[in-house]
């Protein structure tokens, strides 16, 4: 993946070594002329001095002098008044006043011709020009060192900077990864820095008309669902009435009662799935013990339990999360009634609460006839129906809407809860655990 | 027995008063807050339906408004709302039984027969399941025509069993009902108790469910 701080970070010390490299060669070039000149300047002011010598009788070079400079001393008539033993008996460069390059004694040297008007000889100074270059070498060499070693330095302070600069779009960037997939609230950046003020108001502009849209359809289904409570009371109470009146009626009334139930329950289901936003959901959170939680369902299902002979059992032990737990008893509910629902008449159910490896966990078991592997990670979806949608003990379809293991998910994912679908301990039947994280915010 | 139905949908409360009548209650009807308070001053019924949902005022605040009047009328709220929340502020507002829309007209007839016992006033205070049966007013317990001794907790345990057959008592909210706060309560009393009532009147009178609590099956 490309980084924005690596590209930069690459890109600046390029820009930094380029600039760098261009200024070290017009530095050198420029220092080269300079020590040039410096050099020259002093071949002259060496050359004087010794016109200015008055006689060269036991005389002697100093030996070091001697090395790295030569001259001679020519008469006007062409004889060789005096010479450094290192320079030769014969002229080592044309008798012209100035600057000028000659080979002798198997070097390349730099040779300044001056006549001395005082004593009229010819003065020949070399230098040797390799001693030149290594001395202005050396210089120059000085002065660009620094600057190539500051290159990692100028590295490691820019991946610093960059670093510092891009701060605000770390945080934003953290802060829209932690976010949850239905958390709309808007995001929060202190001091955003003018390039990022822009996409925060985008962002939390997108955020918040997703939001009114998602809580308008919601509030809608609520609404609805609502709304239609009374007609169906009305219904219910009326066809009490005329059964009252005409008590002949039953069994086609039957029919009647069925599809009311249904629609009822349709319409509960359609406000668990929608009843509250997950803020609120999360503002509720308070202690919840699920072994209670499952007394209290099964409590209010017993009924349901009784009209189909079934048993039931809570095993465990007091297990407290923190939860909203109204959420929580609709997830028990939704999973307990689809586990009579599907398990035969006569047959057993057991819901079970407890730890393991941390985490607080329940499980409701039934003795229906399961879903199969393939089919189980559909059975979440909304309106999705197993097609053999039968229940094992009296071949009548199981009634239901659909929406019974989607409303257990929403809430489970509300709750950073993990659902697992598994055989049950029985002869047959869909085992269905929901697992608490225990890692969500309050 | 006289009720006060508060409800502004016409048509359930005239079907509602059409099945409490048929169930021998002398029923009346007012579609507003205001209305069912000024009926509450003047002519005080014995138990009030109410209705949250009101066209003039909050159902909840209709609730307040009664108890200033009548602290211990019997008011049995009826609503659309069904959140933990609303349960409670209603309770919590001084009503005596919560009904979710829609509710089944039974459900309704069992809670109005617990105020109306309450209340003192039924015409039959016995509750008969099976060869069962317990007098609310005369504490008297009948098992196959013979007269029982029972506890005083045995007969409340019993009670709180028989006045919600069909449905589970969960083990803490009979203990609740048993004991008040004070109270210590042995961790295996309940047990004792439930072991006494099924040497007196037979062992499957009372079921357990196992991990939640005891029931007694609807006769």
């Amino acid at each position: 993946m490309k980084s924005i701080r690596r590209y930069l970070v690459i890109i600046l010390l390029s820009a930094i070594t380029l600039v760098n490299f261009l200024s070290a060669v017009q530095g050198y070039r420029g220092g080269m002329n300079q020590a040039e000149q410096t050099f020259d300047q002093q071949m002259i002011n060496v050359a004087q001095i010794i016109a200015d010598i008055d006689s060269f009788e036991n005389h002697e070079m100093p030996e070091m002098v001697a090395d790295t400079l030569a001259y001679q001393i020519w008469t006007v008539d062409g004889a060789l008044l005096e010479r450094t033993r290192n320079a030769p008996f014969e002229l080592i460069t044309r008798l012209e006043a100035g600057f000028n390059f000659a080979n002798f004694s198997n070097y390349r040297w730099r040779t300044y011709v001056m006549f001395d008007e005082h004593h009229h000889h010819w003065v020949l100074l070399a230098q040797r020009t390799d001693i030149r270059y290594a001395m202005a070498d050396r210089i120059i060499v000085g002065s660009i060192l620094p600057i190539v070693i500051g290159i990692p330095v100028a590295g490691l302070i820019i991946w610093l900077l960059v670093g510092s600069g891009l701060s605000p779009l770390y945080k934003l960037a953290n802060q829209l990864h932690k976010k949850h997939v239905e958390d709309l609230s808007p995001l929060k950046l202190d001091n955003p820095p003018k390039e990022l003020a822009q996409v925060l108001q985008s962002v939390n502009q997108l955020m918040q008309r997703l939001s009114d849209s998602v809580t308008r359809e919601k509030r809608f289904a609520s609404d609805a669902a609502h709304e239609l409570r009374t007609p169906i009371s009305v219904l219910k109470i009326h066809l009490h009435n005329l059964l009252h009146d005409h008590p002949e009626l039953g069994s086609q009334a039957d029919e009647f009662k069925l599809s009311l139930g249904r629609l009822e329950h349709l319409v509960d289901q359609m406000l668990a799935l929608y009843r509250c936003a997950p803020d609120q959901y999360i503002a509720k959170f308070e202690t919840v013990d699920l072994y209670k939680l499952a007394q209290d369902v099964i409590a209010q299902q017993y009924q349901s339990i009784e009209q189909r002979q079934q048993s039931i059992e809570l095993l465990g032990e007091s297990v407290e999360i923190r939860a909203n737990p109204f959420a929580i008893e609709t997830l028990i509910q939704n999973l307990l009634s689809n586990a009579i629902k599907y398990s035969p008449v006569g047959s057993e159910l057991r819901i079970e609460t407890g730890t393991k490896n941390g985490r607080a966990y329940i499980r409701v078991e039934d003795s229906g006839p399961g879903i199969k592997e393939e089919n189980r990670a559909q059975v979440f979806e909304r309106f999705y129906r197993v097609i053999e949608d039968t229940d094992a003990g009296d071949n009548r379809p199981v009634t239901g809407c659909g929406l019974g293991l989607a409303i257990v998910q929403n809430i489970a994912h509300q709750h950073h809860a993990r659902i697992e679908l598994s055989d049950s301990s029985y002869d047959s039947g869909l085992a269905v655990t929901v697992i608490f994280s225990g890692d969500y915010e309050e | 027995m006289q009720l006060l139905i508060v409800e502004d949908d016409p048509s359930l409360a005239s079907g509602l008063q059409r099945a409490l009548q048929n169930e021998g209650f002398a029923v009346n009807h007012v579609g507003t807050g205001n209305h069912a308070l000024q009926v509450i001053k003047t002519e005080t019924p014995d138990i009030v339906i109410l209705d949250l949902g009101l066209p003039d005022m909050d159902g909840l605040h209709v609730l307040k408004e009664i108890r200033k009047l009548q602290p211990t009328l019997p008011v049995l709220l009826l609503t659309a709302r069904d959140t933990l929340d609303d349960k409670v502020a209603g309770l919590d507002s001084g009503a005596d039984d919560y009904l979710a829309k829609p509710f089944d007209m039974p459900e309704l007839l069992a809670r109005l027969r617990v105020l109306e016992r309450r209340l003192g006033t039924a015409q039959s205070n016995d509750i008969e399941i099976a060869h069962v049966s317990l007098s609310t007013t005369s504490h008297l317990v009948m098992a196959n025509g013979e007269e029982l001794e029972l506890s005083k907790r045995e007969y409340m345990l019993l009670k709180a069993l028989m006045e919600n057959a069909g449905k589970v008592q969960t083990r803490s909210s009979l203990e609740s009902k048993l004991y008040s706060w004070e109270d210590e309560i042995a961790s295996n009393a309940l047990e004792v108790h439930i072991h006494n009532l099924r040497k007196k009147l037979g062992t499957d009178f009372i079921k357990t469910v196992r991990g939640v609590g005891y029931t007694v099956k609807k006769a």
